[in-house]
């Protein structure tokens, strides 16, 4: 087992603080559901995890089995066991997706694989997310719909097969039988590695095992509970917490920043 | 270097590869077409490639430029009857402080003309790419095509790109479209590979592989490899 450990995380995106003190552990036996109105810090604290040099960490430290990572590249997280799902897999012109993942695959391994073992690999899991093997051949991510990127993002966590998987949205942009696929090789996952899941939405949690759920708001962690959370949000939206006396940053931010937005994304257009 | 003629007549459709080539003057008659792979590793300073196409005529150039010199080319296809087409990809690796330029026209002289410039660089150390050249639509050659594309990933602090090609159009009913970028490899991108474990040198040589290599796939398998090891080489 492995614990990823998050202390007093401070974070900014061009100049505008995002995360405000955020402490958090997570140990690779769980999985945990992160959860919160959009536009409070959801994707920049996996991004952070990941190391995405867009997102700059002003204060605080990322512990990975006792190991400083604060500032390590994406590389070296990838290669210690971190893998992160994204919500917009890049389309990477001419690079082809079989190359990629052969390259992916070795980067984690001491020894290059053989040609026979890497086919093996690459087969077990296109079955195993419904990709069609013809596919591999093409370039990555390009001209993929929403749902094969996606997909293809599950595939290469089975591949590099990493002790903790981030995963950002990864049921937006999937049709019903494909949000079934993922959960599947999700659940059947779990009890191989830790995972840390944003969603919007109770489907896909309810498809898989969820040990514990926290709810972000405005950078910081604002509650801290069991799957009845996910229940709770889905039927009442997050204006409960206000009851409950959570304190939302401004009404501005939880108004401006819409549906399909994010804080990063919004930092980024202010500062431009 | 002596200027090499190139014609094609009799409705004939010819495909050629030639490599380290000297001065082109082509002549594409009525109802033919050609495919010309060029590929250039050597030391010529200068090139000059005029190009005559004639009707319902077709001229595919695929042109890879791997020398490890500094080059100036000067291009100019003529379109000189209706229903011509030239498809033009140009791929150029520069290094050292090699300074390359490629001045690559198009002339649409009649209506129903057709042309499609790709031109790719990457730039590295202290060289220079520079694209230019001049998509011209001359008056009455209505319902004629033209486009251009140039895109230059500039990899080293200190290497330069400069993309300005231009059109001019002197016909209102015809079809253009021009874009030129220049930029350091796509920041996302290297993200995305390095979050998969790949060094930040083997994302940057993927990334151009990508970006280089697809050219390749044009030419003889001899002519292939030897694209291949040059890109591997330099990166």
């Amino acid at each position: 087992m492995s614990i990823l450990r998050i202390k007093d995380l401070h974070v900014a995106v061009k100049g505008k603080e995002i995360l405000k003190g955020l402490a958090l552990d997570i140990d690779t036996t769980k999985t945990l559901a992160l959860l919160g109105p959009n536009g409070n810090g959801k994707s920049t604290l996996l991004q952070t995890i990941m190391g995405n040099p867009n997102y700059t960490v002003t204060k605080g430290q990322i512990l990975f089995d006792d190991k400083d990572i604060t500032s390590l590249e994406a590389d070296e997280r990838s290669k210690l066991g971190i893998f992160l799902g994204m919500q917009y897999p890049s389309e990477v012109p001419g690079v082809n997706n079989v190359d990629f993942l052969k390259a992916s695959l070795n980067a984690h391994r001491e020894k290059p694989i053989s040609l026979f073992e890497f086919y093996k690999v690459l087969n077990k899991a296109y079955d195993k997310v419904h990709i069609p093997f013809e596919m591999s051949n093409r370039n990555l991510n390009e001209g993929f719909s929403g749902g094969e990127k996606k997909k293809n993002e599950i595939l290469q966590m089975l591949i590099i097969d990493p002790k903790l998987v981030l995963l950002d949205e990864i049921d937006s942009g999937l049709d019903v039988d494909a949000i079934q696929t993922v959960a599947q090789v999700i659940k059947e996952e779990q009890e191989k590695r830790g995972f840390l899941i944003v969603s919007h939405y109770a489907r896909l949690y309810d498809l898989i095992n969820v040990d514990r759920v926290i709810i972000l708001v405005n950078g910081r962690i604002a509650v801290d509970g069991d799957k009845s959370l996910i229940q709770k949000v889905d039927t009442q939206g997050y204006e409960w917490l206000k009851q409950e006396g959570v304190e939302f940053d401004n009404e501005r931010q939880m108004n401006s920043v819409s549906l399909g937005t994010c804080a990063a994304k919004e930092a980024l257009k202010e500062a431009k | 270097m002596s200027t090499k003629k190139i014609v094609v007549k009799n409705n004939k459709k010819s495909e050629l590869e030639l490599i380290d080539f000297s001065d082109l003057e082509i002549d594409i008659e009525n109802d033919c077409s050609l495919v010309l792979k060029l590929a250039n590793f050597g030391n010529a300073e200068n090139l000059k490639i005029t190009a005559n196409l004639g009707r319902n005529s077709s001229f595919d150039v695929v042109f890879a430029d791997f020398s490890d010199s500094n080059i100036t080319v000067n291009s100019q296809v003529n379109l000189n009857q209706e229903g011509a087409n030239c498809r033009w990809h140009l791929a150029t690796l520069s290094g050292h402080e090699n300074h390359k330029k490629f001045d690559i026209s198009f002339i649409h002289h009649v209506g129903h003309t057709f042309a499609l410039m790709d031109n790719y660089g990457v730039s590295r150390e202290k060289s220079e790419i520079i694209f230019t050249g001049v998509n011209h639509i001359l008056e009455g050659a209505k319902g004629s095509e033209t486009a251009q594309n140039a895109k230059i990933i500039v990899f080293d602090p200190e290497a330069r790109g400069t993309a300005s090609p231009v059109l001019r159009i002197d016909e209102n009913d015809v079809k253009a479209s021009h874009g030129a970028v220049v930029g350091q490899l796509n920041e996302d991108h290297m993200f995305y590979l390095m979050s998969r474990g790949l060094s930040k040198e083997e994302a940057r040589a993927l990334i151009t592989l990508g970006y280089l290599a697809p050219i390749s796939k044009q030419f003889s398998e001899k002519t292939q490899e030897r694209i291949m090891n040059l890109i591997q080489e330099a990166m």
